[in-house]
């Protein structure tokens, strides 16, 4: 395969990644009061923020990863 | 039903996504199914154990894409691409880490506080059995006075123009308050007293507390709930008034027909017997080449009546199977299914509602059966321990007052599923009696029971679904129903002593 033809699979596993992160970090996981039992949900809700904000860094770096790879495709292809 | 969700509604509503990420549908109030059972956490909402696992599924799905990543960044070591790729890679590692940490810390604050909550619960029901001997020794100590005073009270309350209680004025007020006896309060006070009956005997007649403690559930397990209800039946024998006295049963087989098989807790629940002629069901599975298994499904009480009459699914069948004796509708159960060609090496599953779920409790326990599956429906506890690898659910309402007349839960390894019927302000209808218990409020239940999705839950009903469908497609079982109607057959009066008898006694004498 070609210089090309390999940059251009990792763009699209790239764009896989990028995809699945997207998700998760619009559907971060989260429970409700009602379901919770007992003390600390204050705890969980606060690592529950931590994960959703970890998330959305997941989602911007690969973004950044997607437009130095395109670019990387679109000089090689030139 | 009332549920909520959280993040885009589109989203949410669409449940599980292909990469297995869902966002969690929150239910609330008395939507919520609380789960009882053996296993990491003892005691969780449906909720949040199919939180922790999807948390544990986030966790392997990051992983996994952190490695793919790290993959992509070792392949352009000198690119642009190559920082932010692994820049990707930590990210994605670090939200794997935290999303693995935050199930097990889910899992361990769960387990600590229901660990906590179980101690306060059995502490509490250890100070309620001391109070109920206490409360028996005093009473005894204060009843020749309270006898001797009687004469005096009635006068003083006659001045004052009180007069006693009428049960039917109690009766009407009580229907027109169900709220006072439909709430987990009652129901664990209820609990309680059933459980402290035989500790208040024992106080009334003298026997110190320690030692009743000792002899009671908490210490040796001599005495407990099925002590009370024996000593009831005796008492109630002894005093020749004709209630709660068992009689033979005969059972007579109403139908045959046949029907797809039952998959999930709605189906089920809708095939437990409910007309008033019909008793028991039994469900013939046949799949190719494999042996033919059964369900049999147990009619809930039919008679509140003290004395037996006709109906075996009576007060007295209720008495007795709560005393560990041998229940009219126990005995009636067997007859079907002995009618029914089910030996004791084929597979069955019971499902029983209310008594129904009372006598499939003890079948399972009995040992008599190759018990497979037990699904019980608001029936009062069994002291018999269910065999660990009996798969299924007890479902039960916390508000409803029938299930505490078994007294505190037996320590076995059934998974209970719990709900609460109508909660705090709700309108509760007075038309029926005990309305948690009612069929229609144990109907919506079972729609949320197969909407769980945690799981522990899944693994229950999955494995009670499975049953009917055998190694093959559900639609492959032949399915042949059998239904029963039982009575009570009158005991053989006794046979008049032979006259050679009575002569020879005669002539003894």
């Amino acid at each position: 395969m070609t210089d090309v033809g390999i940059l251009a699979v990792h763009v699209s596993a790239v764009d896989g990644l990028l995809h699945r992160a997207t998700r998760r970090a619009l559907l971060s996981p989260r429970i409700d009061p009602a379901s919770w039992r007992g003390p600390a949900y204050g705890a969980y809700e606060a690592a529950a923020e931590e994960l959703a904000g970890d998330l959305r860094h997941a989602v911007a770096c690969l973004q950044d990863a997607r437009i130095a790879l395109s670019q990387e495709l679109a000089r090689a292809t030139a | 039903m009332r549920r909520r969700e959280h993040g885009p509604p589109q989203d949410a509503a669409a449940g599980p996504a292909e990469d297995g990420l869902v966002c969690v549908p929150a239910a609330t109030g008395s939507d919520e199914l609380v789960v009882r059972g053996s296993g990491a956490v003892a005691v969780a909402t449906d909720a949040l154990l199919a939180h922790a696992a999807q948390l544990q599924a986030l966790a392997a799905e990051l992983h996994d894409d952190a490695v793919r990543a790290g993959d992509l960044s070792a392949q352009h070591p000198a690119g642009a691409a190559h920082a932010p790729l692994e820049a990707s890679m930590w990210a994605l590692w670090h939200a794997s880490d935290r999303a693995g940490r935050l199930a097990a810390g889910l899992v361990a604050a769960q387990d600590a506080y229901t660990r906590a909550e179980l101690f306060a619960m059995d502490l509490t029901r250890v100070l309620s059995d001391w109070a109920a001997v206490v409360a028996g020794d005093r009473a005894r100590r204060i009843l020749p006075f309270w006898l001797a005073t009687g004469p005096l009270r009635a006068w003083v309350g006659e001045r004052a123009g009180l007069h006693q209680p009428d049960m039917e004025e109690m009766k009407a007020w009580l229907e027109e308050n169900p709220q006072v006896y439909t709430n987990p309060q009652f129901v664990e006070l209820l609990r309680r007293a059933v459980s402290g009956a035989d500790d208040f005997v024992l106080g009334a007649a003298g026997m110190p507390p320690m030692l009743a403690l000792l002899l009671g559930p908490h210490g040796f397990g001599v005495l407990g709930v099925d002590a009370s209800a024996r000593a009831l039946m005796t008492g109630a024998a002894l005093s020749g008034a004709g209630v709660l006295r068992e009689t033979p049963v005969a059972v007579t087989r109403t139908g045959q027909t046949t029907q797809a098989p039952a998959r999930g807790a709605v189906e089920r629940f809708d095939r437990i017997p409910r007309e008033e002629e019909e008793h028991v069901r039994i469900e013939l599975i046949q799949i190719a080449d494999q042996e033919p298994r059964y369900v049999v499904y147990i009619a809930p009480t039919k008679a509140f009546e003290p004395a037996a009459t006709g109906e075996p699914w009576d007060l007295t069948s209720n008495v007795a199977a709560i005393a560990d004796l041998s229940p009219g509708s126990l005995r009636a159960v067997e007859l079907a299914m002995a009618d029914a060609g089910i030996g004791a090496h084929a597979p069955v599953v019971f499902v029983g509602y209310s008594q129904g779920a009372l006598i499939a409790d003890r079948l399972a326990a009995s040992g008599n059966w190759n018990t497979v599956g037990l699904e019980t429906w608001g029936g009062p506890m069994s002291t018999a321990a269910v065999p660990p690898d009996v798969a299924g659910l007890a479902i039960r309402h916390t508000d409803d007052p029938v299930t505490a007349l078994g007294g505190p839960d037996p320590a076995d390894h059934r998974m209970i599923v719990e709900r609460r019927a109508f909660r705090d302000g709700e309108s509760i209808p007075s038309t029926d009696p005990f309305p948690s218990h009612q069929r229609a409020a144990y109907r919506e239940t079972a729609e949320l029971v197969d909407a769980a999705r945690s799981p522990e839950v899944r693994e229950q009903l999955d494995a009670l679904d499975g049953f009917v469908a055998g190694h093959a497609d559900a639609s492959e079982a032949e399915v042949t129903v059998f239904t029963y109607r039982a009575e009570r057959v009158p005991p053989p009066e006794p046979a008049p002593e032979p006259a050679r008898a009575r002569s020879v006694s005669a002539s003894s004498s």
